[in-house]
């Protein structure tokens, strides 16, 4: 009996220590896996249970200013493939390519390649039809699915292209305020924490830990849709009839430097980015750089009657046709004996530009170049903007005082030019050109908070003319070019407009002389003459039909029918500015 | 003793019911929350989509190429694509005008 309880307690014992042993040892692993492997283990078990996706901010708008969408995003589905878990890699293949329009050997060879993945683009941001299609096919569902992506659209097509430019399949914008505002349409990426259980089904969205997207900001740009239709098909127009290498038009309002449409030639559509010709990213409004010729003679004109060394009576001698200037000798298309003022800009006289420009001198030149904005950006809110080319003050001789009055040895870009004409429609101050529209005290502010808007920088306005000065340019010699100048070929309409044609040779490369068959031809204009409401500018870049290569011939009949949509539309837009209510705004816009 | 421990035991049980029922309708009340963002999302999006319809559909530039259209005789003479089964005559379709955008004017220059 003793033995038995002997033999019993000594077992009770051996348990009692196996099981003390056993809880030591798991105590002890509970603490090395709390204490000393706690963050390692930590990291993998997040790893295991959570999981960060990125939700994407969606591109705010940009609307015209009568709240005509311009450029949109909305949301399309991309199918993705799964490669290992495909058992029949030609079977998913054909299947998935008859439905999508990929090419079937194509996405074969990619899923046969890339066999050990777990994800491979199908096709991206498919319509809905093929995503209804795709999902009827019934494919394993272990071997494909869908992601949201956004799209950038243009509802308005190629209309404005080179002011909007277009954005990337990665929310990137290329070109045009797509571009260059790029930070405010883009907005800021959110991210989406998600914990999921063993067999990966999501339990619970970690709020504290998500962050949620900033949304693109919407602009209201200055562009006018209809006056910007306009413009472009009358581009088109120039396009066809003279069969230059490229083509532009602006039109501006004066004196707040809005500019209501603007178009370059050749176009291209954004919805189709792979499409684009190879020439037509580039905005010739602001990145072709030309002589400016006899457009530029108003600013030599009205600078010398500002610095008093003129008048407007004064009568200017023109030596018959033609004048010697040290070691040249100037030639008038016509020749001329005595000229007065105005007629030197209404004839275009060459002679007669020298003859004022000796009397401000190179100095005054030089000044009245750079006063006009010429030189340097006009700080529009578009990428690849070019400042044109104005030679350093040194390098500037005797030659230049022939040259530069008659827009040679100096290069601009259109809207530096409509720019330097805006000055003398509106009374003598420099504003700066731009596309966004901030809240000037016509528009409704309380309509204009249904859209964000981001607030341009004030336009940059200086005094270069006396106001007097101005006014006497564009109602005598700019009219006069109309009445019975170089522009007389757009006269008779019945708009009171004024204008200036310009005609420049290009420098032919191989021989390093100015080429006399390849010319850029220019037509600024505006109306009315007591009160400038609207300016146009039409630049045509080597018309190459047979004809006329003057710009009162192939540039100003153009800009004239552009002109005189534009001031018809200028006036309804006064009284009828239509910006979306807010009802029919996303509430993320409200 | 006895009444004691079940006492605090069924407190405890009490409790803990209690709890998983308010854990429970709060998850509840989450996955509603979610679901009215994502449905709001979605909605959001239709709205996107069915703006930029809108958009396409009253682009000014197909109005621009409405009237070039209608300006050309050879256009104009195209028909209908629906024709109403009553204005059907022997010697063919009667062909729906056109939509108008100004108020047609009489040969004598009276605006009808």
């Amino acid at each position: 009996m003793k033995s038995v309880k002997q033999a019993s307690g000594w077992r009770i014992g051996l348990v009692s220590g196996v099981l003390l042993c056993c809880w030591i040892v798991l105590i002890g692993r509970l603490i090395h896996l709390q204490g000393t492997q706690h963050d390692s283990m930590h990291t993998k078990v997040d790893r295991q249970s959570t999981f960060t996706e990125s939700v994407n901010a969606r591109p705010g708008e940009i609307v015209d200013r009568n709240g005509h969408v311009l450029a949109m995003t909305v949301s399309r589905n991309s199918i993705f493939a799964v490669p290992s878990q495909i058992d029949d890699v030609r079977q998913f293949a054909w299947q998935a390519a008859s439905v999508t329009g990929v090419d079937a050997d194509d996405l074969l060879d990619r899923i046969q390649r890339l066999k050990d993945r777990h994800f491979i683009w199908v096709r991206r941001r498919v319509s809905n039809e093929i995503a209804a299609a795709f999902r009827n096919l019934q494919l394993p569902k272990n071997t494909w699915g869908f992601r949201r992506e956004y799209l950038r659209q243009y509802p308005q097509g190629n209309t404005a292209a080179h002011v909007l430019g277009m954005r990337d399949i990665d929310n990137i914008g290329h070109g045009g305020l797509e571009q260059s505002l790029n930070d405010l349409i883009r907005g800021i990426n959110g991210r989406r924490v998600l914990t999921r259980d063993a067999r990966g089904v999501v339990m619970e969205v970690e709020a504290t830990e998500s962050q949620t997207p900033v949304h693109g900001r919407s602009l209201i740009c200055t562009i006018d849709l209809l006056t910007q239709l306009f413009i472009e098909r009358h581009l088109d127009e120039v396009m066809e009839r003279w069969q230059p290498v490229g083509a532009c038009a602006v039109v501006m309002e004066p004196f707040s430097g809005e500019i209501l449409a603007m178009a370059s030639r050749p176009a291209f559509d954004p919805n189709r980015p792979a499409e684009v010709p190879k020439d037509a990213w580039r905005n010739l409004a602001v990145s072709a750089v030309f002589e400016p010729g006899s457009t530029f003679k108003p600013f030599v004109v009205g600078w010398a009657l500002n610095q008093q060394s003129l008048d407007f009576l004064d009568i200017v001698q023109c030596f018959n046709g033609a004048y010697r200037m040290g070691r040249r000798v100037l030639h008038d298309h016509h020749p001329y004996t005595k000229l007065s003022v105005e007629d030197v800009l209404v004839k275009s006289s060459n002679i007669g530009m020298a003859r004022i420009a000796e009397r401000i001198g190179l100095q005054g030149l030089y000044e009245c170049t750079v006063g006009f904005g010429f030189g340097c950006r006009t700080g529009i809110e578009l990428p690849g903007e070019l400042p044109g080319l104005v030679r350093p003050w040194d390098d500037w001789d005797e030659y230049s005082l022939g040259s530069i009055p008659m827009g040679q040895e100096l290069a601009v870009t259109p809207l530096q030019l409509i720019t330097a004409h805006a000055v003398l429609a509106n009374g003598g101050k420099l504003v700066r050109p731009h596309l966004l529209l901030g809240l000037p005290d016509r528009l409704s502010p309380s309509l204009l908070r249904a859209v964000e808007t981001v607030q341009p920088a004030m336009p940059v306005e200086s005094s270069v003319l006396n106001h007097d000065i101005a006014h006497w340019i564009v109602q005598h010699p700019l009219k006069q070019v109309i009445e019975r100048g170089t522009g007389k070929s757009v006269r008779g309409t019945t708009m009171n407009m004024f204008g200036k044609t310009g005609t420049a040779q290009k420098v032919d490369q191989e021989t390093g002389r100015y080429s006399d068959s390849r010319h850029i031809c220019s037509f600024v204009c505006g109306a009315p003459t007591e009160s400038p409401e609207v300016l146009v500018l039409v630049m045509v870049d080597e018309p190459t039909s047979a004809g006329s290569h003057y710009g009162g011939t192939v540039a100003a009949p153009a800009a004239a029918r552009i002109l005189k949509n534009s001031l018809h539309r200028v006036r309804r837009l006064e009284r009828s500015l239509t910006v979306r209510p807010e009802e029919d705004l996303p509430i993320r816009l409200r | 003793m006895f009444f004691r421990f079940a006492a605090a035991l069924t407190l405890v049980v009490a409790v803990s019911l209690g709890q998983i029922g308010l854990e429970k309708q709060s998850l509840r009340l989450r996955r509603s929350v979610s679901r009215q963002y994502y449905q709001m999302d979605e909605l959001l999006e239709l709205h996107a989509q069915l703006r930029l319809e809108i958009q396409r559909l009253a682009a000014p530039s197909r109005f621009f190429r409405t009237s070039t259209v209608s300006a050309d005789p050879e256009v104009v003479a195209r028909p209908a694509a629906i024709v109403p089964q009553s204005e059907t005559t022997p010697l063919g379709p009667v062909l729906l005008p056109l939509l108008r955008w100004e108020r047609p004017v009489c040969p004598d220059g009276a605006i009808r």
